[in-house]
């Protein structure tokens, strides 16, 4: 099993390596041998031949810095994707793959293409809490959104928003879900905080789970949240 | 006309205020409803300092009024959770005549630093202070430069500005200004060649975003550090501190102040430095600031001596939400090479607004606490999951973690057992269900 974390160096916002920690630990219990290598931003190396990608969120301007660069593996990332290997994508780099990014300031940079969504930043920041609920498993999904932009023109979105930002709405629908490429807006590790997610993940990668496997404290870490957003939605809190 | 009765409102709200226990931004916002722009009408001090960052404000503010009162200066400044501009309002328009004539030699201003630019759209003040940039409050502040770019609209031509040279980010504000005092630490022996931390903040250069070199550490980013590519690099400084002695709890500034220090962190010697640098700028003697500041106890309750049972302990506050402040308080302990226990709290995320978010935990660089001297490290409150989840992914091994929901119960473990030192370590918002259960010294 071998995982590329893209630009760990400058795309590591609020802990989001940690998404590659648990997922590591995970496939590990499943007997799986996993490999996980890094690809600083300014490093050039071949990166074909993965199970799956990974990028976190970075600052607006890292982002920045980051789509010049990872534009050098729109090849390859392009084939990885056609050929079914699994991505995860999280917070605004994401939105580098899409087909155009605009900055506050209305400059527009090319994204990857390789999905036909464009997304505009704003001086709004969209900061705060989410609740949502997935199509691919029964429980609610938690996370936090940390960006200003809207992202529009995505017809699989990943999750649906009780609570939060999406897309480009208020509760509205979140991220990218086309086949194996999970995109999502939400920051941080969501695989940390959502052991659904988590066993969804490594399904595409191994086929299947074993119910009897999980990582100590994630279950009861995952319903303290859920059972906060819940309640605040609800409006006890 | 009007500012006389935004002052009246002020005053009034104020009394009410304080016999119902309200906060003390409420009659500032009500004040600047009656007159929008208040504060420009005020004639104010000839001094007026400002103080901003992610970290320190409140120590260095609290610190500069003690040595400007010390050398006979009156001054008018506001207290921590009043940062913002209703509450800075609030304490100017209780600090001068009811002709809008503040009196007091020096003007100081604790401002917070997402709406520093709000207070100084109606005046600039004299001095600026900039201590730090880190990841803090993601809820309100987003990240770094995001905060950067909201405090950059508060620096004006006509304010010095007194830099921390050591952080890259702050070191940005300075960039293409003439008159800017810097400030910063000297290489010493706590210095580290290899970066410590659970992520790099300054590994780019925040002028190019090419890679930059750090010659030392002092913690997590601060440091010696140039770019690789576009020469942006630490500049040299005004007041650095030339000597730090931790065991004998002593530094010296500037080869010539020696000051002892009550709190032997990181973080004091720098309030202090800023301290030094800005009452040197307004006029007072070096030897008079380091007079105050040495031995200088807090009194804003962030360091605090206790007991719990066989137990004599140390409370350090951090913040939730930014993980410099935990970096800070776990090498602490780590450090004190004593047997001891650590307790972390992480109950209530936040005492302002409504927040289940944890990520933060896992910036927290907790391998510090791998140390053979520390002997258990207790994980509590409503994330105390979260937390043990975290610690069982860095190098703490798992048989020294204790998981207690309930912070009491933590505390009553304790109290019956082990006479080893304990450092507490929670937030603001959590501290008194941990300082209720102690006896405090
Ligand atoms: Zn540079």
């Amino acid at each position: 099993m071998k995982i590329l974390h893209l630009f760990h160096d400058m795309m590591n916002l609020y802990g989001e390596y940690a998404n590659l920690l648990v997922l590591d630990r995970y496939l590990s219990e499943h007997g799986q041998q996993v490999q996980i290598d890094t690809l600083g931003v300014y490093e050039q190396k071949d990166i074909s031949g993965y199970d799956l990608y990974f990028m976190g969120a970075g600052t607006e301007r890292k982002q920045k810095l980051a789509l010049e660069e990872l534009k050098k593996y729109a090849a390859p990332l392009k084939d990885a994707y056609e050929n079914g290997k699994v991505f995860l994508f999280t917070g605004n780099s994401f939105e580098l793959l899409g087909k155009s990014l605009t900055d506050a300031a209305g400059r527009v940079y090319d994204g990857l293409g390789l999905f036909s969504f464009e997304t505009v930043e704003g001086n709004r920041r969209i900061v705060g809490d989410c609740l949502g609920s997935c199509a691919l498993f029964e429980e609610a999904v938690v996370g936090f959104m940390n960006k200003c932009s809207k992202t529009t023109g995505i017809s699989n979105p990943l999750f649906t928003l009780q609570m939060g930002f999406g897309n480009e709405a208020e509760k509205g629908p979140e991220g990218i879900c086309e086949k194996n490429f999970f995109g999502t807006h939400l920051t941080g590790p969501i695989l940390t905080k959502n052991p659904a997610m988590l066993r969804e993940i490594t399904k595409r990668l191994i086929g299947a789970v074993d119910p009897q496997i999980t990582i100590p404290y994630m279950q009861q870490a995952y319903e303290t949240t859920s059972r906060a957003l819940k309640n605040r939605l609800e409006g006890n809190s | 006309m009007r500012t006389f009765l935004a002052i009246l409102v002020c005053r009034i709200l104020t009394v009410i205020g304080k016999l119902v226990g309200k906060g003390t931004s409420l009659p500032g916002g009500y004040a600047l409803k009656v007159c929008p722009d208040i504060l420009r009408r005020l004639k104010k001090p000839p001094v007026i300092i400002a103080v901003t960052g992610s970290n320190g404000k409140t120590s260095t503010v609290e610190m500069i009024a003690a040595v400007l009162r010390a050398n006979g200066k009156t001054v008018a400044y506001n207290v921590e959770g009043s940062n913002q501009i209703e509450g800075v309002t609030t304490m100017m328009l209780n600090s001068c005549t009811w002709g809008g004539k503040m009196k007091q030699d020096v003007l100081l201003i604790e401002s917070d630093e997402r709406y520093t630019k709000f207070t100084f759209k109606w005046f600039h003040p004299t001095h600026y202070v900039i201590t730090n940039l880190y990841r803090d409050q993601l809820t309100r502040n987003a990240h770094p430069d995001w905060v950067f770019d909201a405090i950059k609209e508060s620096v004006f031509e006509d304010t010095k500005l007194l830099l921390n040279a050591d952080d890259p980010t702050v070191s940005l504000f300075g960039q293409g200004r003439q008159d800017v005092v810097w400030f910063g630490l000297d290489h010493n022996a706590y210095d580290s060649k290899e970066f410590s931390g659970a992520y790099h903040d300054g590994a780019f250069c925040p002028l190019c975003g090419k890679p930059m070199e750090y010659e030392y550490y002092h913690f997590n980013h601060v440091g010696q550090y140039a770019c690789t590519a576009c020469g942006f690099k630490r500049n040299p400084t005004d007041y650095s501190v030339t000597e730090v002695d931790l065991d004998q709890s002593r530094i010296v500034i500037n080869g010539k102040d020696e000051i002892r220090l009550a709190f032997k962190s990181i973080y004091n010697i720098y309030n202090i430095l800023a301290t030094y640098a800005i009452c040197d700028q307004i006029g007072i003697p070096t030897e008079k600031a380091a007079q105050v500041t040495s031995n200088y106890i807090l009194k804003n309750g962030r360091y605090i001596e206790f007991t719990l049972g066989q137990h004599p302990g140390t409370f350090l506050i951090s913040k939730h939400e930014n993980s410099v402040s935990y970096d800070m308080s776990f090498r602490y302990a780590a450090m004190q090479k004593e047997h001891c226990s650590v307790v972390v709290i992480v109950d209530a995320v936040s005492r302002k607004y409504f927040t289940s978010e944890t990520s933060w935990l896992w910036d927290i660089h907790f391998d510090w606490l791998k140390e053979n001297h520390v002997k258990q490290v207790y994980l509590c409150g409503k994330y105390c999951n979260d937390l043990a989840l975290r610690l069982s992914f860095s190098q703490v091994p798992t048989d020294k973690l204790r998981v207690f929901e309930d912070i009491d119960a933590a505390c009553e473990e304790l109290r019956a057992h082990g006479s080893e030192h304990l450092y507490a370590v929670t937030c603001f918002s959590d501290r008194m269900k941990f300082l209720s259960n102690v006896t405090v010294k």
